[in-house]
């Protein structure tokens, strides 16, 4: 049976009832996540961590010609 | 003596943040998308400066499902550890400016938090993925998720009524939870690392106090060894990586077809709302 809608003059058909397995099976269809966003941060430099020599980093740094 | 242009201060956590990709494909082991920002530059150690950040990581164009924050250890620590709760700043250590945690200078809603603040995410899950899919270490993973499935199948069905074998179970998983380089925590190591994981915390409480906790921001922190060589931040960018991944699915698997997985207890944990 559908409903008349007055304000927008169309019909709204009632969605179809749903048992309660169909219901499960609908939200494990569809996943809250299809695509997430992650925000990472990392802290900076502090007087308390250690001091590394740079070469220790695997890269040298380059030197001042002047 | 080293010469003072050879050396360069340096923060691993800041060097793992900066070296993840922009995005995680989606694939049969982990359905979802995650697409990864990395905030464009390392948080200063210092209190006034987190407290002021803080609000401005949740309040984006995009909404923002996890937040993740890394800190370095303080010790010489060889394991990674997720923290699992933040407790209410009574830090006695100074930052880099000389500045303590002053009481008066805290959001008024922090008062109204408990002591204790824990992250929303089904902890022991995500740790039982991220040790799953992380290969760092010689961890016995089978051994650790058999004793666990064995606790659990013996609880539900009843028979775990004898203590001794109670107690053999639980000194099993416990003693693997301590050779394991991917470990749960209770406490942050280092002290503005601590204060950022409760601001963060506070704030996603106060903020989405009338949204159900599924719709809420996640929020973790994890500590890093403060080791710095390429091989160490190679090996720190992985376990990120899979941490994030067993946070996601964790997440995932509980709002859908999920079961939980007990604690080293043997009990179930409970599903918590941000408490």
């Amino acid at each position: 049976m559908n409903d008349y809608d007055q304000e927008t003059g169309i019909d709204n058909p009632r969605p179809p009832k749903l048992s309660k397995s169909a219901k499960k099976a609908n939200l494990r269809a569809e996943p809250h996540y299809d695509e997430v966003n992650v925000l990472v941060t990392g802290f900076g430099v502090s007087h308390d961590l250690i001091s590394v020599p740079v070469s220790h980093l695997g890269f040298a740094r380059r030197k001042s010609h002047n | 003596m080293q010469a003072v242009d050879d050396i360069i201060k340096f923060n691993p956590s800041w060097a793992v943040a900066k070296s993840l990709p922009p995005a995680l494909t989606a694939n049969a082991a982990h359905p979802s998308r995650i697409r990864i920002i990395v905030h464009p530059s390392p948080v200063p150690n210092v209190y006034k400066d987190v407290l002021n950040l803080t609000p401005h990581l949740f309040d984006n164009h995009f909404s923002v499902h996890l937040v993740l924050h890394l800190s370095a250890a303080l010790d010489s620590r060889d394991y990674y550890s997720l923290e699992r709760c933040a407790i209410k700043p009574a830090y006695t250590e100074p930052d880099d400016t000389g500045e303590r945690v002053m009481p008066s200078r805290q959001p008024e809603y922090w008062m109204r938090q408990p002591d204790t603040l824990r992250s929303s995410s089904a902890f022991n899950d995500a740790l039982t993925r991220w040790r799953s899919d992380v290969p760092v270490s010689d961890f016995p993973i089978f051994l650790y998720l058999s004793t666990i499935a064995l606790t659990f199948l013996l609880s539900v069905s009843g028979h775990l009524c004898s203590t001794n074998l109670q107690d053999t179970l639980l000194t099993i998983t416990r003693l693997l939870d301590q050779t394991s380089e991917l470990r749960m925590s209770d406490r942050a190591n280092h002290p503005i690392a601590a204060y950022q994981f409760f601001a963060s915390l506070a704030h996603v409480q106060q903020a989405g106090s009338h949204v159900p906790w599924q719709e809420r921001t996640m929020v973790a922190a994890m500590t890093l060894p403060n080791k710095t060589s390429v091989e160490d931040l190679e090996e720190g960018r992985k376990v990120v990586i899979g941490l994030i991944y067993a946070l996601i699915d964790s997440r995932r698997f509980r709002d859908g077809d999920y079961h939980e997985l007990p604690d080293s207890r043997g009990n179930l944990d409970p599903v918590e709302d941000d408490q």
